[in-house]
């Protein structure tokens, strides 16, 4: 109770009051009296709050008792409020106490009204305090449901005597159950999970039996399917004998649970991908300087055991190779101090006697003041790459070495003909260096009679993309040019576009030296064939030019005859002279023709029409036609396109045939003709034949007529067959022998026109 | 002063075109008329054998030589006066061909007053 005790007097007398407050203070309650009398004094002092008590009289002059009373009802219900007033009677009485008066004391009978005081100022005490505590209680209890939401924990008690089960609204939640209805133990175990239910009853059973707390994880089926991981914790206890309550909480663990088995995954999928791709990842302690972390690659990596435990720094660093220990030390250093990356690769021996190389790269990690925590990073066997790449290297230097030392010139040019790549043997050649070759114009290098035409000539070939040779002359260091043949090819990517031109150069000034004595020798060969022959026509060339003059002799005769005598005939004399003309016209022919065929040098070409030629050989040999009494026939085609050759060599070759088909007939009996042909055979060709009418070709050798020395005549050379073939092969033509029906051979060969020569 | 044939002639056969016209023309201008032939066969097919008074032949030709026109001529019981002109002087030859009835054997390059004398000797057989 509150001393002094304020009391609020709702009394029209003041000696009525100050009477009630003595009587009051002799009963030993001390107490403040405020009077008033009037219902607004009554409502503010009501309204101010500081009062415990009301004591009021009923009828006022303004104001009456039970209105008073309806009023603090209104403002502070918690005042206790006494009636003090003479007789009211019941019915008054009964309304007061419905509408919630305390008591009501007789004026007549003053002597209750200090107990009454105390039992109802007690009764307000106990009131407020009833209400206190269970504000208290609720706001305890609001607290704690917001927690189990927050947490997922939801609470429980279960009688386990009488099996009544009480739950909180966060329980309920976890078990997806309806607020309306009551949980049971049945219940809860239809949603325990069915391959939990054995354990959890087994659980049950035994703390049950031993009295102990439980501590319970299991898995609880949700009507949609899911699944929850619980946790349930409780203790037991006896609120009475017989009786045994456990209260606890469950908790909905089921994200921890499965983040922990997500973590647990990734942290299998890291091991495994560190296994694979034999990366380790350590954590070094800069202030102990040992390693605080090692992953289980790391380990291996290592050449240790990861069950044996982090081995000590200086035990690592020795299995390192010797010269990589003070590196490895020094960029260790160098991080620690400066708080930098760290990078190094070096060679660690493994028990086993195996040398790995290991490449390491770290990070600082810095603490909140900026001072360096630890340095983590990874580490990666690169032992196999490094040997392939070693691999590489060295097959690269051998093939640079091939390239370099082969006896060929190469080069790769790229697609705009730019130099790529130049080997050794090249520059050796040229004496210069690499950036010389690269930087010196190209027609440094090419002989100015070859430069054009290498020019045209490598444009036209370059621009089919295809294969293709040139031949051309380069200029040695010492000044000296030798002839090479350079061979291209051509590489293409997917698409076909052109990369790159492989280009390999021989030397053939050898070779073209030797082509060039062979040519000479040819030539003196050809020569001496066509002296031979010559000597061979001596006779009947003798006898061809024999002719022309007899004949001249006796028109020069008959000149005089018309000269002579009484009228000369000056008409028929200037006849006779015309063909003395044309006979030593003749003659004089025969007498050219046979001094050019003595000519040594004949390497001349020019137009040429070989039905001419044909003609002049006639000429040439009839005397031996004549002497053999040989038929000769010529079937000559008109208008034959012109041949780029050489007269001299042409004719040598009709003379050699010639020549053979007569004395292939000089001893047969029977008709002896010789045939001579030529005929278009298709554009940019012409065919030319010989034919006679004698002993044919020999049987079993005639696949050796063209042999050199090969001869069936007692006093041939055996090379005219073989000069002829030569000669027009090198004229671009073909020479081959056939029979001749009934009897005899045929020899052809052709020879290309000027209308297929480039 | 030569005979002038009216429808007679001399044949010259020579394949030869220089030699041919030469002797023509020799003969042109001593009066005597001549034809000229490339070959025994030319002249055969030229089918003039009887108007033919005198032959001038050479001995060697591709073809039908001159012996073999004169054994050609006697088989076909045409005597004709014949004379050999030859660039090849072979005596064996000229045994042949004056044993087989050749009027004169001539080498070339032959005398032309010898020639004309022979002409006019075997027209006057």
């Amino acid at each position: 109770m509150r001393q002094p005790l304020r009391i609020l007097s709702l009394e029209d007398d003041p000696r009525d009051s100050e009477l009630i407050h003595g009587l009051l203070e002799a009963e030993g309650i001390a107490c403040e009296m405020t009077r008033v009398d009037s219902q607004p004094g009554f409502r503010a002092l009501l309204e101010e709050g500081a009062v415990d008590l009301i004591l009021s009289d009923y009828s006022l002059p303004s104001f009456d008792g039970l209105s008073a009373l309806k009023l603090a009802m209104s403002i502070r219900p918690d005042l206790p409020f006494i009636l003090v007033s003479g007789a009211l009677g019941e019915e008054v009485a009964i309304e007061a106490l419905k509408i919630g008066v305390t008591d009501y004391v007789l004026k007549t009978r003053l002597s209750r009204l200090a107990p009454s005081v105390l039992r109802a100022i007690r009764e307000a005490d106990e009131r407020a305090e009833r209400k206190h505590a269970e504000g208290a209680l609720r706001r305890n209890e609001a607290y704690l449901a917001e927690a189990q939401t927050l947490s997922h924990t939801g609470s429980f008690g279960w009688n386990v005597t009488s099996g009544e089960i009480y739950w909180s609204d966060e329980t309920y939640n976890i078990f997806g159950l309806d607020r309306s209805i009551k949980p049971t133990m049945e219940f809860v175990f239809q949603r325990i999970h069915p391959e939990d239910r054995d354990t959890v009853q087994r659980a049950l059973d035994r703390v049950i039996d031993e009295n102990l707390d439980f501590n319970i994880e299991h898995r609880v089926l949700m009507p949609d399917g899911g699944v929850k991981y619980i946790l349930a914790l409780a203790r037991p206890s006896r609120p009475s004998p017989g009786i045994l309550e456990y209260v606890g909480a469950v908790m909905d663990v089921t994200a921890t649970r499965q983040s922990e088995a997500k973590l647990r995954e990734s942290e299998a999928y890291l091991a495994e991908a560190q296994r694979l791709s034999h990366t380790g990842s350590w954590a070094w302690n800069p202030a102990t300087g040992e390693n605080r972390y090692w992953s289980d690659e790391c380990f291996r990596l290592m050449g240790f055991d990861p069950a044996g435990g982090m081995p000590p720094f200086e035990t690592v660093a020795q299995r390192f190779h010797s010269d990589d220990q003070p590196i490895f030390a020094e960029k260790l250093e160098r991080a620690r101090r400066e708080r930098t990356e760290f990078e190094v690769d070096y060679r660690i021996t493994h028990p086993g006697g195996e040398i790995r190389n290991i490449h390491a790269v770290g990070h600082p990690v810095l603490g909140p003041s900026g001072d360096l925590v630890e340095i983590v990073g990874t580490a990666i066997d690169v032992t196999e790459r490094k040997q392939a790449e070693d691999n590489i290297r060295q097959r690269e230097n051998e093939l640079r070495h091939i390239l370099d030392f082969a006896p060929q010139q190469v080069a790769v040019l790229g697609p705009d003909y730019r130099r790529i790549y130049i080997n050794q043997a090249v520059l050796d050649y040229f004496g210069l260096t690499l950036e010389e070759c690269l930087s010196l114009d190209r027609s440094w290098f090419f002989h100015p009679d070859d430069y054009e035409r290498i020019k045209s000539e490598t444009q036209s070939k370059f621009s089919t993309g295809l294969p293709h040779e040139v031949e051309y002359r380069l200029r040695r260091k010492d000044g000296t040019y030798r002839w090479f043949l350079f061979r291209y090819n051509p590489l293409r990517d997917e698409q076909g576009r052109l990369r790159r031109w492989y280009a390999a150069g021989t030397d053939i000034e050898d070779r073209k030296e030797a082509e060039e004595l062979l040519r000479q020798a040819q030539a003196n060969l050809a020569h001496v064939n066509r002296l031979t022959t010559m000597g061979e026509l001596t006779a009947s060339i003798a006898h061809e030019v024999n002719q022309p003059i007899a004949a001249s002799l006796t028109n020069a005769r008959t000149c005089l005859r018309w000269l002579h005598g009484d009228t000369p005939n000056l008409e028929e004399a200037r006849e006779a002279a015309t063909r003395i003309v044309q006979d030593q016209t003749r003659a004089g022919e025969i007498i050219s023709r046979i001094r050019l065929l003595f000519k040594k040098d004949t390497s001349q070409r020019e137009l040429v029409d070989i039905n001419e030629i044909i003609r002049e050989m006639i000429v040439l040999l009839r005397g031996e036609t004549t002497r053999y009494l040989i038929t000769l026939r010529t079937e000559l085609a008109e208008d034959l396109p012109q041949v780029m050759g050489d007269r001299v060599q042409l004719q040598q070759v009709m003379m050699n045939l010639m020549m053979n088909g007569i004395d292939a007939m000089v001893d047969v009996d029977g008709t002896r003709e010789l045939v001579i042909s030529s005929q278009r055979v298709k554009d940019g060709q012409l065919t030319l034949s010989v034919s006679d009418s004698g002993v044919g070709l020999p049987p079993e050798r005639a696949d050796h007529l063209f042999d050199a020395f090969f001869t069936t005549k007692a006093h041939g050379t055996g090379m005219g067959l073989r000069i002829s073939r030569s000669i027009v092969e090198s004229h671009g033509g073909r020479l081959w022998a056939g029979e001749n029906t009934p009897h005899g051979a045929s020899f052809y060969f052709t020879l290309p026109t000027i209308d297929a020569q480039a | 002063m030569g005979h002038q044939l009216q429808t007679k002639f001399v044949a010259v056969v020579d394949d030869d075109d220089s030699v041919r016209t030469a002797i023509q023309g020799l003969l042109k201008s001593v009066g005597l008329p001549a034809r000229a032939y490339a070959s025994g066969e030319e002249f055969f097919d030229s089918g003039h054998q009887t108007q033919t008074a005198c032959l001038i032949t050479d001995i060697r030709m591709p073809g039908m030589s001159g012996l073999d026109l004169q054994a050609r001529l006697n088989a076909e019981r045409c005597q004709i006066p014949t004379i050999f002109i030859t660039a090849h002087g072979d005596q064996d030859m000229r045994l042949q061909a004056m044993r087989a009835g050749a009027v004169e054997f001539l080498s070339k390059p032959f005398d032309d007053e010898l020639l004309v004398e022979s002409v006019r000797a075997a027209l006057e057989r």
